[in-house]
């Protein structure tokens, strides 16, 4: 009896948890489902810059939370999405932007893995053709 | 056939001598200027600052004044703008630095998600060195301003730009190094 008692005063404080979590993030999902499906989209490609390789979509900490209720507002007042990546690379820099865009800096980050791929390729063939006259 | 096997044998460890050489080039220019270290280096180095239209705090009367900050009153004078908050313990560690800092150029403070009378307890611990406060309190000015977390402080210049920024707090070292140079210079 006083183990289930136990049990239901943890599941039931549990439940606390998740609702103090919902107040802190201060952020109505509900109003619209565009507006929300949108500021996830876009949080998906912008890095929570104090967190490790998190998205600010999946992080609940206070910046990634700002930058959401930015992007919503932004949204919500008619931003186009290239504004709102360009508003937050003009501030954070390329680095906030989980996709690198194709610049001279970026070249290489871009295509080496086709060029290894390519090598690989040629490496394979090379000893295949070796090993078959054997 | 014998030249083939040599190239075969040979091309893996270039490679990886290569990729060791890149590394170690990497590291040593890291090590050589630390501010690279930062890859979120401020964009708007060179930039006109941004607006800052936030309620100041009287630091006497303990409450947000209906009015905004002056911004306007340091044209074509250098100032710092430091961000920092009470609950921000790196804030505490740079205070002596800020201190010294306002001696040289006025230095505007962005309580950062703060609220005024914690901000008020904090100013009396750690002295206040601001010429004038605002309050910050959802991030907005934070973000609008490039900034990650508290502590923050730029330096702008008699253009109203942005000459430099340091994420973290202001420690000695970086002072003397890389702050009074710039204020010299002016």
């Amino acid at each position: 009896m006083l183990k289930k008692i136990n049990l239901f005063i943890f599941v039931f404080s549990l439940f606390f948890v998740t609702a103090q979590n919902n107040i802190n993030i201060k952020e109505n999902y509900v109003k619209s489902d565009y507006v929300t499906n949108k500021t996830r989209e876009i949080g998906q490609n912008i890095r929570c810059l104090v967190c490790q390789n998190q998205s600010i979509d999946d992080s609940s900490s206070q910046i990634a939370q700002d930058l959401r209720i930015l992007i919503k507002e932004k949204i919500e007042t008619g931003s186009t999405d290239k504004e709102i990546y360009e508003y937050l690379s003009n501030r954070y820099g390329d680095y906030i932007l989980l996709n690198p865009p194709l610049k001279t800096n970026t070249i290489l980050l871009w295509f080496l893995p086709f060029i290894i791929l390519i090598l690989g390729l040629f490496l394979v063939m090379k000893i295949l053709k070796k090993s078959r006259f054997k | 056939m014998k030249s083939k096997i040599i190239i075969f044998n040979i091309l893996p460890l270039t490679l990886f001598a290569l990729i060791l050489a890149v590394s170690a080039l990497v590291l040593y220019e890291v090590k050589k200027n630390p501010s690279n270290q930062n890859l979120i280096n401020s964009q708007l180095i060179g930039k006109k600052i941004p607006t800052i239209k936030i309620e100041k705090i009287d630091f006497f009367q303990q409450k947000v004044k209906d009015q905004t900050l002056n911004i306007d009153k340091y044209k074509n004078n250098f100032f710092a703008v430091n961000f920092f908050a009470s609950w921000c313990a790196p804030c505490r560690v740079e205070a002596p630095l800020i201190e010294e800092l306002s001696k040289l150029i006025p230095v505007v403070g962005i309580a950062y998600k703060d609220k005024v009378k914690n901000t008020k307890v904090f100013l009396e611990d750690y002295g206040n060195p601001y010429d004038q406060i605002g309050l910050d309190d959802f991030g907005k000015i934070a973000i609008d301003w490039g900034v990650y977390g508290v502590p923050e402080t730029f330096i702008v210049n008699t253009d109203g730009k942005i000459i430099y920024r340091h994420a973290g707090p202001l420690l000695y070292n970086v002072f003397k190094s890389e702050v009074l140079p710039l204020i010299r210079k002016k």
